[in-house]
């Protein structure tokens, strides 16, 4: 078991392909990290970083105590006693369940019959007893994920590698797995980087997450911060749903101030600020807004009214699209309300946060 | 230029492989290759522009000023256009039907398709003299005899004869390639074509072909290399319609008997080595601007089969009929006249004998020198080239080396230039000039035979390993294993039906190699090839043929049994 | 990973050792003599004398002309002997200082026109250039070399190709000096065909493929012995005479054992074994010569009267048009 640790790390492919940026991570002991992001920014080089796959140009990493890649060295991913489990799986079609399992053992020169009994037992314990002599082409997608994991696993190695693990299995499968994981965590407490696109996810797994962008960590924290607070744009539309509303600052308050929406009727809503303002008074920019954010209330209540142009019961709520003066807001509200297209309906929007025009396309001023 | 500055950075890049024992095995492999094929062609590039120990360019003048050269040029070019032709409109429809139809019997029918690879060209050549020489030749005897003319139905003697046998010769490369990407293409990409309501020819038009047209292109290059660069049939069958190729030109040459005469070889034998290169680059280009061959992934899927319904056997039939008369023919002619008194003499009890196999097993001494040398050279050269082969697709396909490109090329020209000038690269190289004399030892065919073979090893190593995901790899690596375990215990058994079918690409053609041998060959290293060729050459054809039919009969059990072998493996994986 | 680079040291080390382990004491001749026929003469000469080992390599006079060149290239000649149709590659051989000198025991035996006049080598077999044709599909065969421009032939006649064969560098050269080069291409206005050798030839003539062919006449014997349809004319206008020299390279560090041989090939049994075994005139006339065959003495009488000076001043430019107006 062991903490990893990167140190302003930088990897550049061909010369200017800068694929991972500067990154600093401190990752402890026994913690669920994902990296997260659209692909090609940046997550799975980090990942291969760590297993050794590539050095870095710049910058250290660490495992544990031991400096384990740098500009200078270079520990083989062999010698580094992580466990790792791919996209593909990668479980080898020539062997069979057991001696796929039992491989890392048997490349530490286990004897035959301890490597038999633990292998068994890993094979067990990601829930595949009985299937120890089947080859790979034999299992379903879930099963051959399973067996990777407990390749992974059997070694005890110092820190699980997971690179978009669940991404090639169906809704339901890739649920259920995301829960074993979260078990196998907590019963071998180990150290688990997770590479992932899927927000949700990340969400449900991680102890914190990193948000990453073209190479770059745009934010680091927890599921929570990261969900309400997001430090960009960027980062706010890309971890759930959120109104984007051009908005204006007017009014400035150390960290809080109030912005109006012009297509709303000048309503003016309180909001933090994400970053400190640049010019004098008024700042223009966006309003970021979550939906469940937007207060509604019935006709004549609010100051301001939209029109309702969609409601979509998805179960656990209701999904309303209002055109608030030619704008399109998302909203919610509880299933059973009384809501329908067409009808008028007061909105207000709270817990806002404004963001300056000039970062909404990156996050450069976010860095963790 | 820039392909030869990265070729040099190619050993300190090794040098930076991970382990010791990677390191090591990298680069003695390239070494090999730069000592078996860039050394020797080096020294006949350079020799090209020597007379008389001064830098001259007279061999070049000589060459070019004389318009008995001009002509090879152009029937070589063309000769091989007309082949690959041949050979695709033969290829791809039999590999249609083998990979996409339920005809019954496509086992048969895909190993009769092969056969002709296996077989030796000039054996071939042989063997439709046969049956078609304008007089002697069996079919055109009986057309002769039916029609009571002395006019024969077909002059094997021709360029079309040449053609013809070339493409029978040649068709297998666009076979294989094609009957491959048939096999492998996604039939969901067909089957959505279908949904969008094209019918079964369009989709074949629309969706089918394009896809497969870098196959066809590929396996259309290797026939077109082939043609080009082959000595046997030419020889056998130009001579007397008065065609010249380059290969038979560059002999001529040699056959001039002086130091002048082989200088003019090797100057002539660039100008080949320059139409090869340009071809491989060509090949490159185009393969490079190709964007369906991704969509051929390495998954195994079952391809969707047309079904031929009530005409299935009819169909087979013809098919059989053809291929039959392609494939066997040439086969039977060959059994025929290997138990005939002497060439030429009808087919009457009377004149058979079993006579010429007791000459050839038991009294002609030479065939025993030459099958014990030919069956050694073939195992140890197809083993070697199978190592190197694998060591350095390796190189090529599993690293980021610099230079492993010029890698790539240095491995398939010597194939894609005649054997006739590696093997003068190689007395050039390795007759004791520069230290080491090799000249009429075993040692200089089996350097010579690596360097022109290689490349079967290497291409089907590379194509096996391209299919293995890196993540099999790094798995294993993360899982503690250092590269030489990597190497035993995922990569090698992953790639072995690969290494094995390379194996068997290089033991055949050099178990009765021809074109090399022929120059390199020396008193105490006879071969099955020469020994046929010298036979056939000193008109014992009815002797010759016993030889040859031996040498068919090895070679087929041979690739049964690999086959065999192979087809168990492939299975148990 | 280990195992493929020891297998990788082997394959170095055997490269670099091979050539070591391949030399050999034997006495090596290079010869265009039939393999077969050389086969056999080999097994008679171990006979002979047991303790000398004879290697044979057989090729067409070209192939032996470059090796031989190549190995000069390189400095290391390995052939101890050359026989050879074409004796103006001796008389080459000779010029540049790589014969050694030296005539059979039995020179007194052999006739002037076998023997070398400077006595560097001496004739080991004879043969002509001769007409001969399919005795199933010619009944009234041509009677001179002229003959064979006769329109009657046209497509019929098949000749060997003097790049591959000395023996047609020797018959090209006679014919042209005799006839011309109109001769040549008379020939190919009568649509002659090109085949590499004299065996190919005749092969071609039994096979019924040509009516008649230039071939020699060792091989119609050995093949009308055989009972096949073949057999020959001696044109009137004189057979073309070629005696086949054995030559000892200077080079040679086998002088004694090459002398051996070229003593044997040149002794009454040496040619009693050629007589027999390849149908082949004797050189000397105490030896009978094989059935059907005239006598040295008619047949030095009716063949071309050309000198080896003569043959040798014209070969190449003959034989180069030969090859330039017939077989290309």
């Amino acid at each position: 078991m062991a903490s990893i640790s990167l140190r302003n790390v930088t990897k550049t492919f061909g010369g200017n392909v800068q694929a991972v940026h500067d990154m600093s991570l401190e990752i402890a002991h026994g913690e669920i990290v994902c990296l997260l992001g659209p692909s090609g920014c940046g997550k799975t080089t980090t990942l291969r970083l760590v297993a050794g796959f590539e050095g870095p140009t710049a910058g250290e990493l660490w495992i544990g105590d031991r400096l384990v890649s740098s500009s200078r060295t270079l520990v083989p991913p062999a010698r580094r006693n992580l466990g790792m489990v791919f996209q593909d799986y990668a479980v080898w079609p020539h062997k069979n369940v057991l001696d796929n399992v039992g491989y890392p053992l048997k490349v530490r020169k286990m004897s035959r019959s301890r490597i038999r009994k633990r292998a068994t037992e890993a094979t067990a314990l990601v829930g595949l007893e009985g299937l120890e002599k089947r080859y790979p082409e034999q299992l379903s997608g879930g099963q051959q994920q399973r067996v990777a994991l407990a390749r992974a696993l059997v070694a005890e190695p110092e820190a699980l590698l997971l690179d978009e693990p669940l991404s090639n299995l169906d809704a339901k499968l890739r649920e259920k797995m995301r829960f074993e994981i979260m078990d196998l965590h907590q019963r071998l407490g180990l150290t688990l980087v997770y590479v992932t696109h899927d927000q949700a996810e990340a969400m449900v797994l991680s102890d914190w997450m990193v948000v990453m962008n073209r190479g770059k960590a745009v934010q680091v924290g927890t599921p929570w911060e990261i969900y309400r607070s997001p430090s960009s744009p960027f980062v706010a539309d890309f971890i759930g749903l959120a109104n984007f509303l051009p908005a204006q600052l007017v009014e400035r308050n150390g960290q809080q101030g109030i912005a109006e929406i012009p297509a709303a009727g000048s309503q003016r809503v309180e909001c933090s600020l994400a970053s400190e303002p640049s010019g004098s008074l008024p700042v223009p920019g966006v309003l970021f807004v979550r939906p469940e954010d937007v207060e509604l209330s019935s006709e004549g209540e609010a100051d301001i009214e939209g029109t309702v142009t969609r409601a979509t019961f998805l179960g656990a709520r209701l999904d309303l699209r209002v055109d608030v003066g030619g704008a399109e807001w998302r909203a919610e509200a509880p299933p059973g309300a009384d809501i329908a297209q067409g009808q008028a309906i007061g909105v207000k929007a709270q817990r806002a946060i404004f963001f300056e025009k000039e970062e909404q396309t990156d996050g450069e001023t976010a860095d963790a | 230029m820039n392909r030869v500055l990265a070729f040099a950075r190619a050993p300190f890049d090794l040098l930076r492989s991970p382990t010791l024992a990677g390191r090591l095995v990298g680069l003695a492999a390239v070494a090999l290759l730069v000592v078996l094929t860039a050394f020797p062609l080096g020294v006949l590039f350079h020799r090209s522009f020597e007379r008389e120990a001064q830098l001259s360019l007279q061999n070049y003048v000589e060459v070019f000023s004389a318009a008995r050269n001009y002509q090879p040029i152009w029937d070589t070019v063309k000769l091989g256009l007309w082949t690959v032709l041949l050979a695709a409109v033969l290829g791809v429809p039999l590999a249609w039907v083998v990979a996409r139809t339920n005809m019954p019997r496509r086992r048969i029918l895909e190993n009769l398709c092969l056969l002709p690879y296996m077989l030796p060209p000039f054996i071939g050549a042989m063997a439709w003299i046969q049956l078609l020489a304008p007089r002697s030749g069996y079919i055109n005897q009986l057309w002769m005899s039916l029609m009571g003319t002395r006019d024969p139905l077909f002059n094997i003697y021709s360029f079309g004869g040449m053609v013809m046998v070339m493409g029978f010769y040649s068709f297998p490369f666009v076979f294989i390639a094609v009957r491959g990407a048939l096999e492998r293409m996604n039939p969901s990409l067909e089957e959505a074509a279908s949904i969008c309501g094209a019918r079964t020819l369009r989709v074949a038009r629309d969706i089918t072909v394009p896809l497969v047209i870098p196959s066809i292109m590929a396996g259309m290059m290797l026939a077109f290399l082939y043609t080009v660069s082959n000595f046997g049939i030419p020889a056998l069958l130009g001579m007397r319609a008065r065609i010249f190729v380059l290969t038979t030109r560059i002999y001529a040459y040699i056959l001039r008997g002086d130091m002048v005469g082989i200088q003019l070889a090797t100057a002539l034998s660039v100008v080949l080595v320059g139409l090869a290169a340009i071809i491989l680059i060509v090949n490159r280009w185009v393969i490079s601007k190709q964007h369906g061959a991704a969509i051929i992934s390495g998954k195994s899927v079952r391809p969707t089969r047309v079904e031929l319904g009530r005409w299935r056997y009819p169909f087979a039939l013809g098919v059989y009929a053809v291929v039959g008369l392609m494939v066997l023919a040439p086969i039977v002619a060959l059994m025929l006249t290997s138990f005939l008194r002497a060439w030429g003499l009808p087919l009457r009890w009377a004149n058979f004998t079993v006579r010429n196999y007791e000459y050839i097993l038991f009294e002609f001494p030479l065939t025993r020198a030459a099958i014990q040398n030919s069956v050694m050279l073939a195992l140890v050269a197809a083993s070697a080239a199978v190592v190197l082969g694998t060591v350095l697709a390796y190189i090529v396909v599993k690293t980021r080396t610099r230079g492993r490109q010029a890698v790539d090329a240095l491995v398939t020209l010597p194939n894609a230039i005649p054997g006739t000038v590696v093997a003068l690269a190689m007395i050039l190289a390795w007759s004791g000039r520069f230290g080491i004399n090799l000249y009429n030892t075993f040692a200089i065919l089996l350097v010579a035979y690596l360097s022109y073979y290689t490349f079967y090893a290497f291409r089907n190593a590379a194509a096996a390993l391209a299919q293995v995901h890196p993540s099999l790899e790094e798995a294993a690596t993360i899982s503690g294993a250092g590269s030489g375990a990597v190497m035993r215990d995922v990569v090698i058994p992953l790639i072995r039906p690969g290494m094995l079918a390379g194996w068997l690409l290089v033991f055949a053609p050099t178990l009765r190699e021809l074109t090399i041998s022929i120059l390199l060959y020396g008193p105490y290293t006879p071969t099955i090839g020469v020994a046929v060729f010298d036979l056939q050459d000193a008109g014992y054809f009815h002797i010759a043929s016993a030889l040859a039919a031996i040498i068919v009969v090895v070679i087929v059990g041979i690739n049964l049994v690999m086959r065999k072998l192979l087809g168990g493996r492939a299975r148990a994986m | 990973m280990r195992k493929a680079a020891l297998l990788i040291g082997i394959l170095m080390a055997t490269m670099l050792v091979g050539p070591t382990v391949a030399a050999s004491d034997n006495l090596l001749i290079y010869t265009s003599v039939p393999i077969e026929i050389m086969t056999r003469l080999q097994e008679a000469f171990h006979e002979a004398h047991p303790d000398i080992r004879l290697d044979v390599y057989r090729a067409g006079t070209g192939i032996i002309a470059s090796k031989i060149a190549a190995e000069m290239d390189a400095d290391n000649v390995l052939a101890d002997l050359v026989w050879v149709a074409d004796y103006t590659y001796l008389e080459d051989l000779k010029e540049i200082g790589m014969l050694y000198r030296y005539l059979p025991q039995d020179v007194d035996k052999i006739g002037d026109v076998f023997v070398d006049q400077d006595g560097y080598y001496g004739a080991g077999r004879v043969f002509t250039m001769v007409i001969a044709y399919n005795t199933n599909l010619v009944d009234d065969p041509p009677s001179t070399w002229r003959d064979l421009l006769d329109p009657k032939w046209r497509g019929e006649i098949v000749s060997g190709n003097p790049e591959y064969s000395g023996s047609n560098v020797i018959a090209a050269a006679a014919l042209g000096l005799e006839y011309g080069l109109s001769y040549f291409r008379g020939l190919r206005e009568n649509e002659i065909a090109i085949v590499r050798g004299n065996s190919e030839a005749a092969a071609a003539v039994i096979a019924g493929e040509y009516f008649l062919g230039l071939t020699l006449d060792n091989v119609v014997r050995d093949q009308k012995s055989q009972g096949l349809p073949i057999d020959l004319v001696y044109p009137e206008d004189g057979p073309i005479f070629i005696p086949s020299p054995v030559g000892i390279l200077s080079t040679s560090d086998r002088l004694e054992a090459a002398q051996t041989f070229v003593d044997y090939i040149a002794s009454v049994e040496g040619q009693q074994a050629l007589a027999e075994l390849g149908f082949y005139l004797p050189v000397r006339h105490d030896v009978p010569g094989p059935e059907g065959a005239p006598s040295l003495a008619e047949l030095v009488d009716a063949v071309m009267p050309f000198t080896v000076a003569e043959i040798q001043a014209h070969t190449d430019f003959f034989s180069r048009k030969y090859v330039e107006i017939l077989a290309e």
